[in-house]
């Protein structure tokens, strides 16, 4: 054999030699290489660990155990097709694959996280009885209508993981946490939660989509702006957008009211490309009279509040409904003896700073500031239907807004929600305005002239309320404003905080010391208070003291632009509910505060008012009892079409829909997942082989370690090495002694 | 082979690093022996005065002249050196074998003998050029005698063998293209190569009235294919792979190459240029002595060529 390399100049005049095999060397390394294979062997065997694989067979489901969450998707998206019927499918799959040991918990998801079973429950269930247990609790639930929050349901799941871990502690055995999410992967649903979320190393998701045959799906729906809403009673068209998915084959849909044939004259054409929306106007139904909103007192038909998209293959989004828009009525009392057509007089202004809209309107009452609203007994309720919650004001009122003057005993059953107090007021009155704080309502003084110092006395409950003339140079301006306060917060902004031309003439001035808690929410230049907010810490009710008024005498406050925000400012903070939308989603909860006051009107409450009624579109009626529920709203929003509260009058209905990410079906790529920092899983097939490769694996490994047979190999091939190294040696010596005498050996 | 008891041991003498020193300690090894000026014969002669006419150097005149006659006279002179030698050095990867007995490579051997030529004309004030080539010419100095050009020869010789494969035939036919003056050619090389096309250039290099001397430098290994054990025996310029045992093709070995050396000396004899084959154990003197002697000899010699 060659021992080495030589470098030489060149090869050009030598020759390659075949090489010498000399027979001694096969003759003398045979039991050498024998040994040194053998101690190979040994040593590849020693760490060539797991070799008891097939000592342990299948029964290695017996021995280890994973941790599972099934997710099932129960969103509206579900309902396309046979997707709910492959899901449980999938599911039953599942739990068919599932071991003796393991830990499974079934969860269902849409926009919140169910339960079906627990860890403890599969655990407690028979074996036998595990896969029907499933089956039973799956037929129980089917697909809602709510939007998907896949984000939360797989945090919830994560987190269910860890718990069921903590709770077993040291006696868990589990090799594996997995978390197998059977859903229709579209692309509209919420991952916000998981974005915000350490996911765990050793939780892998794995992903089973569903998926329907048919892919087209369109959605639709309705636009609404402030000045559509405004305008609805006028409107003869309604904007709706519709929504075509990227997915879908089909680009041409129909529209077409519920109660109307698709073929109809009013049914309206559209052309959506794929993964695009466009805005359609669609004219009302002509023939209805549904539409004509608060006038209607009678239940609406439903289907004329219905639009219907026609064209594509899952129609679970394709249903728009609208609530008939119901005005709010809103009552504000002046209290003073002026003439409403007196432009000299706050009366006039304030009449005018309430423009109705489609969400309310506001009737201004004068009241003499010498009535008596208050008779000792109730009044009787002339024509006013009993169980009548103040505020939903009937046409009665309406027309008798013009007389309420002559007629201040009515007062009191009309909810009034604000009260501007211009003159100096009888004590009959002041009771009365108590009793309005007392509701939490915005009583509101304008000081223009000392009388009124008992009337803020009385009603602050303070004594030494003392007035002065402010001091005007000419004229006197907004100095400070404090912006964060809701009323005059719409005007922070940089555009609109412009008071500077708003001029005063006279103020006066007051010492708020007196007043605990006062708060002066704007000052004239000269440092004194203008708008000055005196809270009652028992109830949510105000007294606001404005140091000037907006009477032309007195400032031109009422000719600014600043003059309708702010009192609807102050007459929304005195309502205190939150705005109604024109509709609302699956799943919403649907504000009631204003709408049932029955709380605070405890002597109007009606008979049966300690319940609020409202029927679903399905027809099962709700009951929310006052003593037991919270009223303030209702959240038991969980299917698309138009409530009814029952229990006022008139009945008020509200519109809820699908949400409108629920109709993009598009499938939604699993990297997505990936991406936010979730361990996905590979295919389910190859992956659960792998799995059990890897169980069995995992756990001769444990069997090895328990028997240590390594360690004797290692042993062994030493032993051999060492016998291999005493035997090379003396081999060695016998070659080289005979060596000098000839090499005979060769 | 003249006994080498009073010359320098060749293995000492490349023990010194620098070049120049090793040159000058071969060179004045020789002088010692020569006893004989090496100024003699070689000095530049005054020859004739010629009219100035516009365009001449100035820096020719002869001021003393004008002084004495009021003419202007160039004053010539024989051409600066009688000699203008040439040094052809092999810098081909296969120079840079050396075995393992000799401790340096042919190419130290064969720049140190450039650089004692090198040197020994420039103490004699001959000009002195170097081509260093291996399958192309890589550096190349024209004959000079100039204060520095002996410092940029030595340490262009100095440079590391680079080439991959010693082509003799291009590089000839090149420098036979560059030198246009007649001189001395001394060409340093293994001259293993093959030899197809070396008697047509060294044949171009005569016929151009060269007088070519050639310094062929072999390993004693390569004379004697004397390794003990076989081995994978790895070309040096192509990078080829042989397994050889030496002990089987020696014979073989010795035949061949005996036969590629006789071919080179034919070649040379039948050219008239001086052929001498050196191993690098041989000391360097013999080298010089030998140039010298031939030079010497140069009058008497007669140019036996084949008619062709």
């Amino acid at each position: 054999m060659p021992r080495g390399r030589v470098q030489f100049s060149s090869l050009m005049f030598l020759k390659t030699s075949p090489p010498r095999v000399t027979r001694r060397s096969r003759i003398e390394n045979w039991p050498l290489l024998l040994l040194r294979a053998l101690a190979l062997l040994l040593v590849g065997a020693a760490f060539g660990r797991p070799y008891l694989d097939q000592f342990i067979g299948d029964n290695i489901d017996a021995t280890r155990s994973k941790r599972m969450v099934i997710l099932i998707d129960t969103s509206a998206s579900m309902r396309r097709g046979d997707l709910w019927k492959d899901a449980v499918e999938q599911v039953d799959t599942i739990i068919d694959e599932t071991n003796l040991n393991d830990r499974v918990a079934v969860f269902a998801f849409d926009r919140r996280t169910r339960q079906l079973i627990g860890f403890d429950d599969w655990v407690t269930v028979p074996v036998s009885e595990r896969a029907n247990l499933v089956s039973q609790r799956l037929e129980s639930i089917a697909p809602g209508w709510s939007s998907t929050d896949l984000g939360s349901a797989l945090v919830s799941a994560s987190d269910a993981l860890a718990e069921d871990e903590v709770k077993l502690g040291e006696g868990d055995r589990v090799s594996l946490q997995r978390i197998v999410l059977v859903s229709d992967m579209q692309s509209g649903s919420r991952l916000e939660q998981v974005r915000t979320y350490h996911w765990p190393d050793d939780v892998q998701v794995m992903v089973k989509a569903v998926e329907p045959k048919k892919k087209t799906n369109a959605s639709l729906r309705f636009v609404w702006d402030s000045a559509e809403a405004n305008a609805t009673e006028e409107a003869k068209e309604l904007r709706v957008r519709l929504t075509n998915d990227a997915e879908s084959d089909n680009e041409q849909f129909k529209l077409h009211w519920a109660h109307q044939d698709s073929d109809s004259d009013q049914a309206v054409n559209a052309f959506i490309p794929k993964g695009q929306s466009r805005i359609v106007r669609v004219s009302l139904p002509t023939d209805s009279a549904a539409f004509q909103g608060a006038n209607v007192e009678a239940q609406p038909k439903i289907e004329e509040n219905q639009l219907v998209l026609v064209g594509d293959d899952h129609n679970f989004d394709n249903i728009a409904y609208r609530a008939p828009s119901q005005a709010r009525r809103l009552t504000v009392a002046y209290i003073g003896d002026h003439a409403s057509d007196d432009a000299q007089q706050p009366l006039y202004y304030l009449r005018r700073a309430f423009p109705d809209t489609a969400q309310r309107i506001v009737n201004v009452v004068a009241l003499s500031p010498n009535a008596n609203p208050l008779p000792t007994p109730p009044p009787e309720v002339g024509g006013l239907p009993k169980d009548e919650p103040g505020e939903d004001a009937p046409d009665k009122k309406k027309s008798k807004k013009i007389e309420e003057k002559k007629e201040p005993e009515f007062l009191p059953n009309h909810d009034v929600q604000l009260a501007v107090v211009a003159q100096p007021v009888s004590s009959a009155l002041i009771k009365y305005l108590k009793q309005l704080i007392a509701r939490g309502r915005t009583v509101m003084i304008l000081i223009n002239a000392y009388e009124m110092t008992p009337t803020i006395a009385q009603l602050a409950g303070v004594d030494d309320v003392i007035i002065d003339v402010g001091q005007v140079n000419d004229y006197a301006m907004f100095g400070e404003i404090d912006f964060t306060h809701p009323v005059f917060a719409p005007f922070a902004e940089p555009r609109f905080r412009d008071f500077t031309k708003i001029r005063f003439w006279k103020y006066r001035t007051i010492d708020v010391k007196p007043f605990k808690q006062a708060h002066v929410v704007t000052r004239f230049d000269s440092g004194d208070p203008m708008l000055i907010e005196i809270p009652f810490a028992k109830t949510k009710g105000k007294l606001t003291v404005l140091t000037s008024s907006w009477r032309p005498g007195d400032s031109q406050l009422a000719l600014s632009t600043k003059f309708v925000p702010m009192m609807m400012g102050i007459l929304e903070q005195s309502i205190g509910a939150p705005q109604r939308l024109p509709q609302y989603n699956v799943g919403d909860s649907v504000p009631l505060a204003g709408l049932v006051d029955m709380k605070k009107t405890g002597n109007a409450a009606p008979p049966d008012g300690k319940e609020i009624k409202i029927r679903k579109p399905s027809g099962d009626p709700v009951t929310l009892s006052i003593e037991t529920d919270d009223i303030a709203s209702f959240d038991q929003t969980n299917e698309p079409g138009i409530y009814t509260v029952t229990s006022v009058k008139p009945p008020y209905h509200f519109a809820v829909n699908l949400n409108a990410a629920e109709s993009d079906t598009t499938a939604m790529p699993t990297e997505e997942l990936e991406q936010l920092g979730v361990a996905i899983g590979k295919k389910q097939k190859q992956a659960t082989k792998d799995d059990n490769e890897h169980q069995r694996r995992l756990l001769a490994k444990e069997l090895e370690s328990r028997h240590k047979i390594w360690r004797w190999l290692i042993v062994a091939a030493i032993v051999i090495l060492v016998i291999e190294t005493f035997l090379a040696g003396r081999f060695a010596r016998r070659v080289h002694e005979p060596e000098p005498s000839g090499g005979a050996a060769a | 082979m003249p006994a080498t008891e009073s010359l320098i041991d060749p293995q000492t003498l490349m023990r010194i690093k620098t070049l120049e020193m090793r040159a000058k300690i071969v060179v004045e090894g020789t002088w010692h022996g020569l006893h004989r000026s090496p100024y003699h014969g070689f000095s530049a002669e005054f020859t004739e005065y010629r009219e100035y006419s516009p365009g001449d150097d100035p820096r020719y005149l002869d001021w003393k002249l004008y002084a004495r006659s009021d003419r202007y006279y160039i004053k010539r002179f024989e051409d600066e050196t009688s000699l203008r030698c040439q040094l052809l050095v092999d810098s081909s990867k296969s120079m840079g074998f050396g075995s393992s007995g000799v401790g340096y490579t042919k190419s130290e051997y064969a720049n140190t003998l450039a650089a004692t030529f090198a040197y020994f004309l420039n103490t004699q004030r001959d000009a002195v050029g170097l081509v260093t080539f291996d399958e192309e010419i890589r550096d190349y100095m024209p004959a000079r005698y100039r204060p520095g050009h002996l410092h940029r020869m030595l340490v262009c010789l100095e440079r590391p063998t680079r080439g991959k494969s010693t082509d003799l035939i291009a590089p000839l036919e090149r420098i036979a293209q560059l030198v246009n003056k007649r001189g001395v050619m001394i060409l340093i090389s293994d001259l293993l190569a093959p030899l197809d096309g070396l008697e047509r250039n060294l044949g171009y290099l005569r016929s151009r009235g060269h007088e070519v001397f050639v310094f062929h430098t072999l390993d004693p290994a390569e004379m004697t294919l004397k390794f003990d054990d076989a081995a994978v025996f790895e070309d040096l310029e192509s990078g080829r792979d042989l397994y050889v045992d030496p002990d089987l093709i020696r014979q073989q070995y010795l035949q061949d190459f005996g036969a590629h050396l006789e071919v080179v000396a034919q070649i040379c004899d039948r050219l008239g240029i001086e052929y001498r084959r050196f191993t690098t154990d041989q000391p360097l003197e013999l080298a010089l002595f030998e140039f010298l002697r031939s030079r010497m000899e140069e009058g008497k010699k007669v140019l036996r060529r084949a008619a062709r």
